[in-house]
């Protein structure tokens, strides 16, 4: 996953930003808490901490983070810090959407 | 219909006519007859007008007036009694229920029948009853449908509004307002589902994830909150439950969530379709097109994720088949040549995925000319960066590396060279600061025997980065090809203390102490203590099984090698530890062989008293792979160890081949793994023990032999024709091995199905050395009789003699047959070209061929373009001195 998102950061903030980003975190998410996201964060910070290892990691080839882009849409909305109420439209539209017709009972 | 009671005007003549309007519904009739009687006698016939008005307030309801009816009520209330007046006021308040029923669904069926089924299972429940499936549709539909519910006061209404207010809410995100709404319900509601999923909904959104999985625990398995509430278990990484939530549109209530702007949903929703058909091109057009301001993008986003995705690496995770992306590549690559590019912005990402496409096979022209054009349009697009240029370049100068290093493609030519300097130097100089493109610069000077070059940037490193930790190695590396042990140890503890974690320094550090120590055996000089002690702590343990040892570098490193390695060098007890460390008594054996021929110690008995098992034969292999990788051995030695693999195949064949069969499969593999990913200088060797494996898997593949023995010699083709079979033998064999539940099995042999598959549909051949067409006695095709003429049989007939020698002959050999090709005419960069081929098409030629070709076409030197390599003798047996010298081989696997 894209290490600006992991540590949820505009980009083009500098180093000092990064650094602050990634301390806090991995004060949300210590080792023994979550070894797995603790690591993702670490190479995270590791892939943009200066401005070349950002340059770098802007260069090289990634890895998909997921098999399709409703995957990838699930993945990106469990790591938004706060998730965003839809909207009463959105949310009565994705209700209705769940209710079959009498026919499809 | 409410009205009073008439029977006592049954008998009266004059009240007849009134009745028979009143029996016909003639309300108006009814009421005219009935005042005219009033007015003759009131307080006998006042019944007969109330009825009749009565009457036709309820026919004015029943069609829809509701005004006049209630001007006739309030006439009513001056002469009615009130028990009258409150039955017809109740009637009247269910009239207009259903009038206003029918007008908010605009009279549809469905959802009348709907909403009478919900009302009824809300009496039911009242009552103490359950409800049902349908009963929980009805009330889905209610709370879900477009049209809003009648503002009747009803406690059905008014819990059917609540839910609806509270849906309207938790849309919105104004959770208090949704909580306070649903009060209203009370504990036993057929809307009771709605409020654990509204909660639940709540609890996601507030990151409460044991209280979410609560509520949604609790939801009717088939209901719309269960679907509903899919998108919000997958969040929580909660199981999936039996109700199936629409996808796409899942898609925008999550990318709403998500926060992103309305307009991406439709577009993802039409990408998503062409990605689960497969559709690449589709997928990224239907990106690309309406989102070209945030499609693709290097900035942080849903953009960059979705930029990710389209633009992954192929070596990454990817659920789609590589013809798929391949229709990615031929679209972009199409509109690359057309200039149909939207903006720059678009032009360097398919750039930059070209680039990492073609890694494998790129020429340093091809690939300066890629770096040259990312560069330039990078700048276009974010501006010139010095850092990102030189990171472009050095990126660029690793896709080119290992290609020559590995022998994929043949060593550079000297205009090449020119380029990869150039490549090199732009890399280094864009960033002077950085240390790593400085030290891959050296590495390629000293690659391209640059020595003085290299001693000078050597210097130059050393001077400017101290203590970088690739630098020191770089310089370690120096002293231990200068053979100046004590000054390579020094400059390695530097780098280890840079870098603990580094195996690799570690590697260098034992081999530098093992080379110390064979320098003094070698001058007869007694090993101090010290030196053994020092090995000590940058020992590795190996597991015992073969599987889990990825990186074959780690054997060197392992106790049991150097342990082995100490034996040898008379260190008390080590000889006993080291075999009490390895994985079996065979593999010690084959160890001390590989230790000692590093040594040239020749003492050692052993005899293992355990039958030889494919899981030795693993084992060996990994040896070798570690052996090939760390030890360029001589033509000799790599027939000893050949042999050794031969007696044990002898010995595995006594006992019965088909013992052990599940790490038969294993060890095949094993052994095909490294047949393919062997160094080409090497082949010859892993060609001999592929030969001799092979030659005693087809002996014992009988039709009644165990699948693995099958497998064995499916994956090692004797001939042609045994190719041209490999699917469908492949198929039977993949069937037995499902019959007998061998999970890896199934795994290994899949793996081989697709090669052959793939092979089987290969295109034409084409003269390209990535394209490189199967040899004419694998897959049948006649390059001589080509109607293309694509390949000469001049051309033909060098690789196939090449291949021959390289099968036959020493080192020494190919260079002479090197010579007299070119002195017959044929230019030297073409023979670069023809050794190439000719190592591909040697894997799979057995000796037995070779010979057969050769001895056919020493007639042909005259008649041919380009003559016959020469006939040299075959290498000739393994002579006694060393046998004598040597009692531990082969006799040591004599016992056998």
């Amino acid at each position: 996953m894209n290490p600006w998102l992991i540590l949820d950061i505009p980009a083009g903030s500098n180093d000092a930003a990064i650094r602050a980003a990634w301390q806090r975190a991995i004060q949300q998410h210590p080792p023994e808490r979550d070894a797995l996201r603790f690591q993702e964060v670490q190479e995270a910070y590791q892939a943009i901490k200066d401005a070349r290892a950002r340059a770098a990691w802007a260069v090289r080839p990634r890895p998909a983070p997921a098999d399709s882009p409703a995957d990838a849409l699930l993945l990106y909305t469990r790591r938004r810090p706060t998730l965003t109420p839809p909207g009463a439209q959105i949310f009565r539209t994705w209700l209705q959407a769940c209710t079959p017709p009498p026919d499809k009972i | 219909m409410i009205l009073p009671d008439l029977s006592a005007f049954e008998t009266d003549p004059a009240a007849s006519a009134v009745l028979g309007s009143i029996r016909n519904e003639r309300w108006r009739k009814a009421r005219d007859a009935a005042k005219e009687l009033c007015r003759k006698d009131k307080a006998r016939y006042l019944p007969l007008l109330i009825a009749a008005n009565a009457g036709l307030a309820q026919d004015l309801w029943n069609r829809g007036l509701g005004q006049d009816a209630a001007a006739v009520l309030e006439y009513l209330k001056t002469i009615a009694p009130p028990e009258l007046l409150t039955a017809l006021k109740a009637r009247q308040e269910e009239n207009q229920a259903e009038v206003n029923l029918k007008k908010a669904t605009g009279g549809r069926p469905e959802d009348l029948a709907a909403w009478r089924l919900a009302q009824a299972a809300a009496t039911v429940l009242d009552a103490g009853g359950e409800t049902t499936a349908e009963s929980v549709h009805a009330v889905d539909r209610l709370v879900t449908a477009s049209w809003n519910p009648p503002e009747d006061t009803s406690a059905f209404s008014v819990e059917l509004r609540a839910v609806r207010a509270a849906v309207q809410a938790t849309g919105d995100g104004l959770w208090e307002e949704a909580r306070l709404a649903l009060q209203a319900l009370p504990r036993r509601s057929v809307f009771q589902h709605w409020r654990f999923f509204l909660r639940g909904v709540r609890h996601v959104h507030l990151g409460e994830k044991e209280e979410a999985q609560r509520c949604f625990d609790a939801l009717p398995p088939h209901s719309t909150p269960a679907r509903a509430a899919a998108p919000y278990r997958e969040l929580l990484h909660l199981p999936p439950v039996a109700a199936r939530a629409p996808e796409e549109a899942s898609l925008s209530l999550l990318a709403a969530m998500a926060g992103l702007p309305p307009a991406w949903a439709t577009p993802l929703v039409e990408a998503q379709r062409h990605w689960k058909r497969q559709k690449l091109d589709k997928a990224y057009e239907a990106l690309a097109n309406p989102l070209r301001q945030h499609f693709p993008t290097n900035d942080p986003g849903w953009g960059a994720v979705l930029t990710d995705i389209v633009f992954a690496s192929r070596s990454g995770k990817s659920a789609l088949p590589h013809a798929a992306q391949q229709d990615l590549v031929d679209y972009l690559l199409d509109r690359y040549l057309n200039g149909k590019f939207r903006s720059d912005r678009e032009r360097l990402f398919a750039l930059r995925f070209f680039l990492h496409e073609d890694q494998n096979a790129l020429d340093a022209a091809t690939a300066e000319e890629y770096g040259d054009e990312l560069v330039k349009t990078w700048a276009r697009v974010s501006g010139p960066d010095a850092l990102r240029a030189s990171a472009i370049w050095t990126m660029i100068c690793g896709y080119l590396q290992p290609a020559a290093a590995n022998g994929s493609l043949p060593p550079p030519k000297p205009s090449e060279k020119l380029i990869l300097s150039r490549i090199h130097e732009k890399a280094a100089s864009l960033d002077p600061e950085n240390p790593a493109p400085a030290v891959r610069l050296a590495q390629y000077l000293l690659s391209v025997n640059k020595q003085s070059a290299y001693n000078a940037q050597l210097t130059a490193l050393g001077k400017r980065f101290p203590e970088h930790k690739g630098v020191l190695r770089l310089s370690a590396e120096e002293s231990i090809r200068r053979k100046s042990w004590p000054k390579a140890l020094k400059t390695l503890h530097q780098a280890y203390a840079a870098d603990p974690s580094d195996r690799a320094i570690v590697e260098l550090m034992l081999q530098v102490l093992q080379a110390q120590v064979m320098g003094l055996h070698s001058k007869g000089q007694p090993v101090a203590d010290t030196l053994w002690k020092e090995m000590e702590p940058l020992l590795l343990d190996l597991p015992t099984d073969p599987a889990q040892v990825s990186d074959v570098s780690a054997i060197g490193q392992s106790r049991w090698a150097l342990y082995t390695f100490q034996g040898f060098s008379g260190l008390a007890g080590q000889s006993d530890a080291a075999a009490c460390l390895a994985p079996s008594p065979w593999t010690h054996l084959f160890m001390l062989h590989l230790v000692m021929q590093r040594s040239g110690f020749l003492q050692v008995q052993l005899t293992p008293d355990t039958p030889p098992s494919w899981q030795d034969l693993w084992w060996f292999v990994r040896l070798l792979q570690w052996d090939e990788a760390s030890h360029d051995r001589s033509w000799k030695d790599q027939n000893e160890l050949s042999g050794i693999f031969r007696t044990f195949l002898k010995a595995i064949k006594k006992r019965g081949l088909n013992r052990d069969q599940g790490n038969l499969v294993a060890a095949v593999y094993a052994l095909q793994k490294a047949f393919e990913s062997s160094h080409p200088a090497q082949s010859g060797f892993w060609a001999g023990v592929v030969g001799e494996f092979s030659a005693a898997m087809h002996a014992a593949a009988k039709k009644n032999a165990p699948y693995q023995i099958k497998f064995a010699a499916a994956i090692f083709p004797a001939d042609e024709d045994e190719m041209a079979r490999a699917v469908p033998v492949l198929q039977d064999i993949l069937a037995e091995a499902t019959a007998a539940h061998d999970g890896p099995a199934i795994g290994i042999i899949n793996h081989y199905l697709g090669i052959a598959l793939s092979r089987n549909s290969l295109p034409p051949p084409d003269w390209e050395v990535e394209d490189l067409p199967d040899p004419p006695w694998e897959s049948g095709n006649n390059w001589e009789t080509d109607a293309e003429g694509k390949m000469d049989g001049a051309l033909l007939f060098a690789i196939q003699a090449m291949a021959a020698a390289l099968k036959l002959f020493p080192k020494s050999t190919i260079q002479e047959t090197q010579e007299r090709f070119i002195a017959g005419g044929m230019p030297p960069q073409a023979f670069d070209e023809i050794l190439v081929m000719a190592k591909l098409v040697a894997r799979t030629m057995t000796k037995k061929q070779a010979r057969e070709f050769l001895e056919s076409n020493d007639n042909t030197s005259n008649s041919g373009a380009l003559p016959p390599p020469p006939a040299a003798p075959l290498p000739p047996p393994r002579t006694s001195r060393k046998t004598k010298t040597n009692p531990f081989h082969p006799d040591l696997f004599s016992g056998l």
